[in-house]
């Protein structure tokens, strides 16, 4: 076997547990997950994190067995600005998550102006370029592997984590 | 619609989270008789998120004027009562009435019922309302242009 054939073997097998993953992980019905991601929020809110957030988002819009959480723009005290878009398909053993996108725009000043954390609607054709749950630097192409975790956590990792360290 | 304070669910949960665990309180919560039903789910659902408890939630035809006390005892150290009164039984307030301070010592009690009712409480009660933390206008979230629940 080459090693490029090794290569893209391994990056199938990494695609492949990050899809039984996304798939064990069943989460609470949206609106439940709207209240919760919200409540988040406001406890962000509390420590300072944002000057203000509106009580009426998330919105959560559903047609059929499919739900879209959506925060158009949220901004931090420190000027950085965050959007969020979380898909959510309803079925009968829960909720999956099926494609996400949190964009995170990082105020003046810093060495880094952008990350994005983003799941695809499905896999790619070449998991090792673009698996399908991925981090952007900046605005570089390259995808950098995400591993998957609940929306919560990630709401939580950006808001202690990346917006507060990032490029600074 | 009354001339209450507006809230929602969310609102109130949170004040009631602001608020702590140590003092306990009593909220007589108004909603429109149509509404009750979402508006008794979306306070369960915000006590679980915001406080992470799960909220005791009883029915006018669940609570015994004999046994009151059971009613509202948990093991729970600090409860959330939410108490439907979707009709008027005289019997029930003048008895909630007599024994509000063993309601109430510990935890918060929410008492959701329509306006009708709730006139009717206030002026047949007056113990209750001597030591209700506040008296207000709720409706669903989705009701003062939220997103639909």
């Amino acid at each position: 076997m080459s090693v490029e054939d090794e290569l893209n073997e391994l990056a199938r097998a990494r695609e492949a547990a990050a899809d039984a993953a996304l798939s064990d992980m069943l989460l609470e019905a949206p609106h439940l997950l709207r209240k919760r991601l919200r409540a988040y929020l406001f406890r962000q809110l509390d420590k300072g994190r944002f000057p203000r957030v509106d009580e009426k988002l998330p919105e959560l819009r559903t047609i059929d067995r499919s739900n879209e959480l959506i925060y158009p723009e949220i901004e931090f005290s420190s000027g950085a600005r965050l959007q969020f878009n979380i898909q959510l398909e309803q079925l009968q053993r829960g909720t999956l998550m099926t494609q996400f996108q949190f964009h995170l725009q990082l105020p003046d000043g810093r060495s880094l102006r952008r990350i994005r954390i983003e799941l695809n609607p499905e896999g790619s054709r070449d998991p090792f370029t673009v698996p399908r749950c991925h981090l952007h630097v900046d605005n570089s192409q390259a995808h950098v592997p995400f591993p998957i975790m609940s929306p919560l956590l990630i709401l939580h990792l950006i808001c202690e984590h990346i917006e507060a360290d990032f490029g600074t | 619609m009354s001339d209450f304070a507006a809230t929602t669910p969310f609102q109130l949960v949170r004040r009631l989270a602001a608020a702590g665990r140590e003092s306990p309180s009593l909220y007589l919560l108004i909603a429109d008789t149509a509404e009750i039903e979402t508006v008794q789910a979306d306070v369960a659902a915000e006590v679980e998120v915001q406080i992470g408890d799960t909220p005791r939630c009883l029915a006018t035809a669940e609570i015994h004027t004999e046994n009151l006390e059971d009613a509202f005892r948990s093991a729970n150290p600090w409860p959330v009562v939410l108490v439907t009164l979707d009709r008027w039984i005289p019997k029930l307030i003048d008895s909630l009435d007599r024994n509000i301070v063993l309601a109430t010592s510990a935890g918060a009690v929410f008492l959701l019922t329509n306006e009708e009712i709730a006139n009717r409480i206030l002026a047949a009660a007056p113990n209750l309302r001597n030591r209700l933390t506040d008296v207000v206008s709720i409706a669903p979230d989705e009701a003062i242009g939220g997103a639909p629940d």
